[in-house]
């Protein structure tokens, strides 16, 4: 009977997927949870991020910082007490720490961890080099979240994301898959549109692929943005990308 | 009495070299978090950054939607 117990708690906690990447979703077996209470959400978010065990002071004065410490902890008791039984073997709780259980998948350590590959050479696989990646480094992350210590990590992921995507385009290129690193350009320069390396590597991708129009094309649009939003003009670096493109 | 609304504002800097003015300072901000990003804008000058972060303060302090 313990066995039973035992053995069902592991199997549900290995199919459990804390999300924060586009938004917070929690799913059991493929399925998404109820709509947990908001307070729930930014435990779990919290504790995703992390991904390591961190003190119940830590957290309910990260959580709850206008509270005082009584409040932040009968909040944070709070939290914990509105799971039900399934969403509850997600938490490991101590008397002193709180942490995701192990076995529960999270979606920004995966993210993290491809973002890590794509940016040291000579670690990339070759499944990194997908649609489904190009589509993880386009999210942000909890956008519609305002907590201090959800924008710090939204804004570390999307400086982290903005870097791989770059890295994603070259090595795209490099592999003759031209489509796919558009793709990748793309979504670098959707996410900072001012940033030169973005239109760089998109501009790379056409030459690489002998499309010189749409490389002209792709510079001569970065130049109009940053005339009209900056008065500025590109630098030499992505100006000699395309210098022999251009009438005189 | 409390104020009832918060204020939110990032600036995301970095440096583009070879541009001759190398700042890009990208500032989204609100003045009530309730209510999402208000604006988002890029500047290249640190004067513009500055103000741009000064109007915003007093935008929080009479409780007006930036422009």
């Amino acid at each position: 009977m313990i066995f039973d117990f035992v053995t069902r708690e592991r199997s549900l906690k290995s199919e459990c997927v804390v999300s924060v990447l586009g938004s917070f979703g929690f799913s059991v077996g493929g399925k998404p949870r109820r709509a947990l209470p908001h307070g729930s959400q930014r435990l779990l978010a919290f504790l995703a991020l992390r991904d390591r065990a961190v003190t119940r002071t830590a957290i309910a004065g990260t959580l709850w910082p206008e509270a005082s410490e009584e409040h932040a902890h009968a909040s944070l008791r709070s939290a914990l007490s509105r799971l039900n039984e399934i969403e509850r073997t997600v938490v490991r709780v101590t008397f002193q720490d709180l942490s995701l259980a192990d076995g529960v998948s999270i979606d920004i350590r995966d993210a993290r961890l491809l973002t890590h590959r794509l940016l040291n050479p000579g670690t990339g696989r070759d499944s990194d080099l997908s649609d489904q990646a190009i589509a993880t480094l386009s999210v942000d992350l909890l956008p519609d979240w305002y907590d201090e210590w959800a924008v710090v990590e939204a804004e570390d992921w999307r400086q982290l994301r903005l870097h791989a995507l770059d890295a994603l385009a070259e090595r795209l290129t490099a592999a003759g898959r031209y489509a796919d690193a558009t793709s990748a350009a793309l979504a670098a320069v959707k996410a900072e549109p001012l940033r030169e390396t973005a239109h760089a590597a998109l501009v790379r991708v056409y030459l690489a692929e002998g499309n010189r129009a749409e490389a002209l094309s792709a510079f001569e649009h970065y130049r109009a943005l940053l005339r009209a939003e900056l008065d500025l003009e590109p630098t030499p670096l992505i100006q000699a990308l395309v210098k022999d493109l251009q009438q005189p | 009495m409390p104020l009832d609304h918060t204020g939110l504002l990032i600036i995301r800097a970095w440096v583009e070299q070879g541009s001759s003015k190398r700042l890009r300072a990208r500032i989204r901000l609100t003045t009530d978090v309730a209510a999402g990003f208000a604006s988002e804008t890029t500047l290249a000058d640190v004067n513009a950054v500055s103000a741009a972060v000064e109007a915003w303060l007093q935008d929080v302090l009479l409780n007006r939607r930036p422009p």
